[in-house]
């Protein structure tokens, strides 16, 4: 209790880091080797009830399980609990790699040999050690992500689709290539998670410099070398780090700590900044706003351009290719060049105002981070109708799963009945204003690391200019 | 550049915006004038218009037909809750007596895409939208507010 408290206090004052590994319990229960394992096989269960839901079951999505609880309980937990305070702790009981991380170790629990693993054990190609794959990935699902969120089977495909590329993947690349850098949802976690409340660092740097057999890379008798390709001893980012706790398991030093911290802090680090992660800043900015422009807009004739292959009452058809073509124009140009190039401008007028001796492609790189907290908060505010209107489908699917009129529960009937839906644009606004503040703070903290100190508010107006018209733009979607 | 010149800029560019994020763009739509009925039509998975626009005390009369299958027509804290059998015409008469964006639902399950068949009830105060102009008004202040505050606590 007296943690929870100085928790909250850190997460509002930013200026304590509590280790939650000093609670011994958890401590405990993340170094037996048999935590992962304990926490993925039941997620396991439930992916594989989920994905036969989707092909077995009704195919109107609210009739389904694998809809109701993929894309409205899980997406929910996924976007507005943990990654904003757990970082990659979904990634933690993922389920999708565990067969091929089994297969690699030939264990589900023990450490084996790590000499032999099964599988090639390649290295990952060099030219796409970056989230490009995972961006260009993610505008795929974007792409038809009205028939995936609808159409159970679309779900189960994908899903199903996700546990076999992991498993092939991860029979050639070694440990977690899968989900660094090609694995759709894990791009836009790993952006997401640095903002979040938590991080797992080490406590004294200049030990593990001089630690010369580092198990938290190599792997000990007890532990595998990280799965994730990162090393703690320099790590200050969350953006790849899949909290496996390995290394915790792995560290003769006990040098590795797990903080309760302040919401953003990584997004002001410069090391590890690239291209790729601005644009899936990019991306996820711009496709927070056609999400709710689609899905919960006014706007019907967009959403059938985006229903393409559909076919009454619940078949598929191609309807509207040259629509849908457009669609398709929307979702990528406004990601991958609209906005950047918006942003770009932005860049260089502040540029000009500053006088910086930085590139504009270094601003350009250096501010998209800025937005982080912006579009999350877009993020979550587009999904808080989902939970408070549409609650009762998840209750109704968990009595009758595949829609077969089952009452298990007895939570078949509840009926349709959302909670205070008035309210809705107003808590989106405070949600959107917590992103406006995240986004501030962070930027002008940005600008004081990039500008001289004379011109660090002339410089950043640009930015805070973007900031604001980018958060109008939300309320205007929300309350316009 | 003296901290007040470059602060008036600032406050330019913030009314600036203010007019940018004001000029919004509009679907279809249909405005009420007193007393008005308005014919919405319902299909999978749109209202046509999908918005209504009135003003704060207004009483509108809709009347809803649906061309395919049955539909419900929900309006967000308004409790207002009418099913729509393909065929019929269901009328329905609202009083606007609150003010805002308030969404339109379909409360029948009525396909796959049923989740997101949404419209907007817009109720404005004398053709103008407040809670909006309110939120970017909000959004200014508390951006200024949040300058300020960083301002203070950032070494520079
Ligand atoms: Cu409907």
């Amino acid at each position: 209790m007296k943690n929870l408290n100085r928790w909250v206090k850190s997460l509002i004052l930013h200026n304590e880091y509590i280790d939650i590994l000093r609670v011994k319990w958890v401590k405990r229960v993340v170094i037996h080797r048999a935590f992962q394992w304990a926490v993925i096989v039941p997620n396991l269960f439930v992916f594989w009830f989920l994905i036969t839901a989707g092909f077995v079951g009704s195919p109107v999505g609210n009739m389904n399980i694998s809809i109701t609880f993929v894309w409205m309980l899980w997406w929910f937990a996924l976007i507005a609990i943990l990654v904003p305070f757990l970082a990659r702790g979904w990634c933690t009981i993922c389920p999708l790699p565990i067969f091929g991380e089994w297969l690699q170790r030939k264990s589900m629990i023990k450490k084996t040999n790590y000499q032999k693993p099964l599988g090639l054990n390649l290295n990952w190609p060099g030219r796409f050690r970056n989230i490009w794959l995972q961006n260009i990935g993610f505008l795929s699902l974007a792409s038809f992500s009205v028939l995936l969120v609808s159409r159970p089977i679309v779900t189960s495909l994908v899903l199903g689709g996700l546990f076999i590329i992991s498993t092939v993947l991860m029979l050639f690349y070694s440990k977690r290539a899968f989900c660094r850098y090609v694995c759709p949802v894990g791009g836009f976690i790993g952006l997401f998670s640095m903002f979040s409340s938590i991080e797992l660092r080490v406590k004294d740097r200049q030990l593990c410099k001089k630690h010369i057999t580092k198990e938290c890379i190599r792997g000990s008798d007890i532990s595998y070398g990280c799965p994730w390709f990162e090393y703690p001893g320099n790590m200050d980012r969350n953006a790849y780090c899949g909290l496996c706790f390995e290394c915790v398991k792995a560290c003769p030093f006990d040098n590795i700590r797990l903080n309760a911290r302040g919401f953003g802090r990584d997004l002001l680090v410069s090391k590890g900044k690239g291209l790729d992660e601005a644009w899936k800043v990019f991306i996820m900015l711009s496709l927070a706003g056609v999400y709710v422009a689609v899905m919960q807009g006014p706007w019907g004739w967009l959403r059938d351009w985006a229903n393409v292959f559909y076919s009454p009452p619940y078949g598929f058809a191609l309807t509207g290719l040259n629509n849908y073509i457009f669609y398709l124009a929307i979702v990528w140009g406004l990601s991958l060049a609209i906005v950047p190039a918006l942003f770009y401008v932005t860049a260089a007028i502040s540029k000009y105002f500053s006088e910086s001796k930085h590139s504009v492609k270094d601003i350009f790189t250096g501010f998209s981070y800025e937005l982080v907290p912006l579009a999350l908060m877009a993020w979550i505010a587009f999904s808080i109708p989902i939970i408070q209107v549409n609650w009762s489908y998840i209750l109704n699917t968990i009595s009758d799963p595949f829609g077969w009129g089952w009452n298990l529960l007895g939570t078949k009937n509840i009926s349709w009945n959302p909670i205070f839906p008035g309210l809705i644009p107003y808590e989106q606004l405070i949600i959107l204003l917590i992103g406006l503040y995240y986004s501030i703070k962070t930027g002008y903290k940005l600008a004081a690391q990039y500008f001289d100190r004379n011109v660090v508010l002339r410089g950043f107006l640009p930015q805070l200019v973007f900031i604001v018209i980018a958060s109008s733009t939300f309320a205007w979607l929300f309350l316009g | 550049m003296s901290s007040s010149k470059s602060s008036k800029i600032f406050f330019y560019i913030l009314i600036l915006t203010l007019v940018f994020s004001g000029l919004s763009f509009y679907t279809n739509y249909a405005v009420a004038s007193n007393p008005k009925t308005i014919y919405v039509e319902l299909s999978q998975f749109k209202y046509n218009p999908g918005r209504i626009i009135v003003n704060k005390g207004d009483t509108v009369i809709l009347e809803l037909r649906s061309t395919d299958v049955t539909h419900g027509f929900y309006i967000d804290g308004y409790n207002i809750n009418v099913e729509a059998p393909p065929g019929e015409v269901v009328t329905i008469r609202i009083t606007a007596d609150m003010v805002g964006k308030f969404k339109i639902r379909c409360s029948v399950t009525c396909g796959p895409l049923h989740p997101f068949m949404v419209g907007d009830f817009l109720v404005e105060e004398n053709n103008v939208n407040t809670p909006f102009i309110v939120s970017i008004g909000l959004i200014l202040l508390f951006g200024i507010i949040t300058l300020i505050k960083v301002m203070g606590g950032v070494e520079i």
